[in-house]
């Protein structure tokens, strides 16, 4: 048992819940700061995606993966974050 | 002719095994998570640029979200994820009684989220809210509906893998088990930014 809980994939696992945490208080109490309105919401996709790349490297374990997945992996979550940011942050 | 067809089934495996390492979960799986992907992202794209368009409409309609809802089921299918983690590191080890205890909690962890979606729906549907209701409303019930039917086939497929490992019986192979997982951790990482868009953008 010990084996399976006390591991690098725990440690990703109870830093998903941190930044799960983390975005909820930005976008629920971070009004009047520096992180409402455009800029909060660019901070809370950008933690989305960061913790979609962990999900991707440690728990479907593409960092030990052939290298053609782990660039067309990094691709996608460098793209749909700048597509989907660009979208929100410049109402396009 | 059969010694030597039994001869040959060992390495097979073992090779088998050193290309899942390679490649988890063979081709198949990710020519499938690539295309999901790219799919959602042109959701997202679109429900953003629908947003601009109507930004008041969005943000209200958003706010009467219960983010309870929606921050519990982010944690269980995290939770959920970490368990297949587990059960795939018992698979390894060939420690069948820990794989069937790992991938029931994550059924179970699954089965809740789809509970929580019920009762979600059940309050907006109470509160005369549907898919016709506006914008807003059609994007969060189309985009959380479509995901909850991935939930549901993960969770067909935890079950089969499950049902797969009861009478001792350990012939599933580990490309089967490692692609079980990865469309599982795909519904976790789709809910992830599905969760965020709907109920945390300001």
């Amino acid at each position: 048992m010990r084996n399976y809980i006390f591991s690098k994939e725990t440690f990703i696992f109870i830093l998903l819940v941190l930044f799960t945490f983390s975005s909820w208080y930005v976008s629920s109490f971070g009004k009047g700061s520096m992180t409402s309105g455009p800029v909060g919401g660019v901070v809370v996709l950008f933690f989305a995606f960061f913790k979609a790349r962990l999900v991707i490297q440690y728990f479907m374990e593409v960092r030990e993966a052939k290298v053609v997945l782990r660039v067309l992996t990094e691709i996608w979550v460098v793209l749909a974050l700048i597509i989907v940011s660009s979208i929100y942050y410049f109402q396009l | 002719m059969q010694k030597k067809q039994a001869k040959n089934s060992r390495p097979l495996k073992e090779e088998e095994g050193q290309n899942a390492l390679k490649l988890p979960g063979g081709e198949g799986i990710w020519v499938f998570v690539f295309g999901d992907l790219v799919v959602f992202s042109l959701f997202f794209s679109v429900f953003l640029s629908y947003r601009g368009d109507s930004l008041a409409l969005f943000e209200t309609s958003a706010s009467t979200l219960n983010l309870t809802f929606g921050l519990v089921n982010t944690l269980v299918l995290l939770t959920s994820s970490w368990f297949m983690v587990c059960a795939l590191k018992a698979f390894r080890m060939k420690d069948y009684s820990y794989v069937k205890r790992f991938s029931e909690l994550s059924i179970i962890c699954g089965l809740l989220f789809v509970l929580l979606k019920v009762f979600e729906y059940k309050e907006k549907i109470s509160d005369g809210i549907g898919l016709t209701s506006n914008d807003f409303f059609m994007f969060y019930f189309v985009l959380t509906g479509i995901h909850l039917f991935h939930v549901v086939i993960g969770l067909i497929i935890l079950t089969w893998l499950r049902l797969s490992l009861r009478h001792n019986n350990h012939s599933v192979s580990a490309p089967s088990v490692e692609a079980s997982c990865i469309f599982w951790h795909m519904v976790d990482l789709l809910w992830i930014v599905l969760f965020p868009l709907l109920y945390l953008l300001p």
